[in-house]
């Protein structure tokens, strides 16, 4: 019986998990959609991980987590290793890539840079807590344009000229885009333009000071687009490397920080079957009205947080 | 601006033997009341600000709000400060409430009443307080004496923190953002909470921040605390791992300066915070974390490289 580790990144879209054995190779590794049912994307990852889990020679021996989510799920698998997506990502990809000198994200609400030398993270950047120009800005836009997401970058290649778009903020977007669409401006312009004015905001905003050098690997859900890869290159002059798992490295990342950490804590699938349940609850017992979260196993509080001041805690 | 001049106002009042109520800690219903009543467009600290202002209201007979407008060489306040003592009387007209305030503006123009130094607005509030001139001066000067022995004994405190040993990182923002019991507190605290020292950038010797500033800068930039702090930069910036910016949405000064830190500073991790009041702190923690993350790298990296 061989040690296992499990990643899983649990996004504002997307959930992804991955199983690595004790060289960091990926054994397994699934994503779906979170569906903002961040418990239920975990349970349906879990069954999908589970079907493809070598069972008879590996053991899972310690989960980490990651993504915005990464508490909440921590909590309920009892995870040997909580980490944020930065430091999560930033492992991962050095493992695919350890020459890597640039990580561009863009997720569902976050966008970051991550620069590294050496093998070394250097500096980061992170928009700041508004999600323009992230995933969410481009499902927004492909939905007012009846395109699939995943239609959106090969729609946006074949323009021969993409249409300027203010993109710093969603809402004066899709005025902007409105207006577009009723001047006369086809689809494929306007998604390209989109794609455009998304790298523009992540150069201008996100990425601005940060000293770009390639090899640049682009991930997050937005990496699958490729509209947006093509702009990147343009923009850049450097070629975007989009990798195949880039997706995982998150949860790879996440399951590399598990192994890392040395803690035992052996996992079993059959969680999927217990009940689990998250409530958020305002406090009222001061002004602050803290939003306090609590986690329920079989109906037993495992674990709850939020509240600023102690008298918002609460325990079984 | 009450962590600023608290000790002056407070000790001002003292010695004139007068009652005075603070208005409470911030919480998220100061800043529910205050957004209620400020413009939506307004920034975060001026909706707190107002909220404030309504927490005083049934509790007081008079509302001290000073006019701090313009510092003449050393640069001028946000207009919102400049805005306060006219906008509350007029947002609570219906209220009356009685106004008690004190202008510093060295603009020069002619019909500023009470133009100049801070001993002679302080004595212009004399008939205002029931209280002779020379009772307000004597009270000034001692409350002034007072203020600044407190801000030396602040800034010898800072100063030993940021020599002594740790991971340190330095805090830039307006203190009315950093101090403050519901915007900045939480942050001070989750930063604390992973062992490292944090070194308020405000707590400089202001003249001499005057003068660093200008390695940062050039001499247009016309904000007083904006120049202080990047003063506070120059004077910090070799005894600490990195630098956080806080600020509150939306911060016309800070939206420059925020830019031209980054730009100028040059290799050190920077974290830019800026806050809304949102009520969850997970956006928040993922970047404290991520952030002290990137400094313990950077040491792992220094050590394998070096």
């Amino acid at each position: 019986m061989k040690n296992a580790f499990m990643g899983i990144d649990v996004g504002s879209i997307s959930t992804k998990g991955t199983i690595i054995d004790e060289n960091d190779r990926i054994l397994c590794g699934e994503y779906l959609y979170t569906k903002g049912d961040p418990l239920e994307a975990v349970k349906k990852l879990l069954r999908l991980l589970e079907a493809r889990f070598d069972a008879e020679n590996y053991r899972i021996v310690a989960i980490g987590t990651t993504g915005s989510a990464r508490k909440l799920i921590g909590a309920v698998l009892n995870a040997a290793v909580i980490k944020n997506e930065i430091t999560a990502h930033a492992v991962g990809t050095t493992n695919i890539h350890p020459d890597v000198r640039t990580i561009f994200e863009i997720g569902g609400q976050d966008s970051k840079i991550i620069i590294l030398r050496n093998g070394v993270v250097t500096d980061y950047a992170m928009n700041t807590l508004c999600a323009a120009g992230t995933g969410a800005f481009i499902s927004n836009q492909a939905a007012r344009l009846d395109i699939r997401v995943e239609d959106f970058g090969g729609i946006a290649l074949r323009s021969t000229d993409p249409t300027p778009i203010a993109a710093r903020c969603t809402v004066f977007a899709e005025s902007d885009l409105v207006h577009k669409l009723q001047i006369g401006c086809s689809k494929e312009d306007i998604a390209a333009g989109l794609c455009r004015a998304i790298v523009l905001n992540y150069l201008n905003n996100v990425a601005k000071g940060k000293k770009i050098e390639p090899p640049v690997v682009f991930q997050g859900g937005v990496s699958k687009n490729i509209g947006v890869v093509k702009a990147f290159e343009n923009e850049t002059g450097y070629p975007v490397i989009v990798d195949e798992n880039g997706h995982l490295a998150g949860a790879w990342g996440a399951a590399i920080l598990a192994r890392r950490a040395g803690i035992i804590r052996p996992f079993d699938f059959r969680i999927t079957d217990v009940e689990l349940k998250i409530t958020g609850k305002s406090c009222g017992r001061c002004a602050n009205n803290c939003e306090v979260i609590c986690v329920y196993r079989e109906g037993a509080l495992v674990d709850s947080w939020g509240n600023r001041c102690e008298r918002g805690s609460v325990t079984a | 601006m009450y962590y600023r001049n608290g000790v002056l106002w407070e000790s001002f009042f003292k010695a004139l033997g007068m009652d005075y109520v603070l208005s409470p800690k911030t919480n998220k219903g100061i800043l529910e009341r205050g957004s209620a009543v400020m413009a939506d467009e307004s920034c975060l600290a001026s909706k707190i600000f107002m909220g404030h202002v309504v927490s005083l209201l049934d509790r007081c007979d008079c509302l001290f709000i000073p006019w701090l407008s313009n510092f003449g060489e050393c640069g001028i306040n946000c207009t919102r400060f400049r805005a306060f003592p006219a906008m509350t009387a007029n947002l609570f007209r219906d209220r009356e409430p009685r106004i008690l305030t004190y202008a510093i503006d060295y603009s020069g123009t002619q019909d500023m009443k009470h133009a100049g130094d801070e001993e002679t607005a302080f004595v212009s509030m004399a008939k205002a307080l029931g209280k002779s001139k020379k009772q307000v001066r004597l009270a000034y000067r001692e409350a002034k004496e007072k203020a600044e022995r407190a801000f030396y004994e602040q800034r010898e405190r800072t100063q030993r923190l940021a020599d002594g040993d740790g991971k340190k990182i330095l805090m830039v923002g307006h203190d009315y953002c950093i101090c403050d019991d519901y915007i900045g507190k939480p942050i001070l605290e989750a930063l604390k909470g992973y062992g490292v020292t944090v070194i308020d950038a405000n707590h400089v010797d202001r003249a001499e921040a005057q003068r660093d500033f200008l390695q940062l800068s050039d001499g247009t930039l016309p904000w007083i605390v904006s120049r202080e702090l990047l003063g506070g930069i120059v004077h910090f910036r070799d005894r600490v791992d990195g630098i956080v910016l806080l600020t509150g949405f939306p911060c016309g000064p800070d939206s420059i300066v925020n830019d031209v830190i980054r730009r100028e500073v040059g290799d050190m991790p920077i974290l830019y915070l800026l806050l809304d009041g949102q009520d969850g702190m997970a956006g928040v923690e993922t970047r404290i974390e991520s952030f002290i993350d990137i400094l313990n790298f950077r040491d792992m990296g220094e050590r394998r490289n070096g």
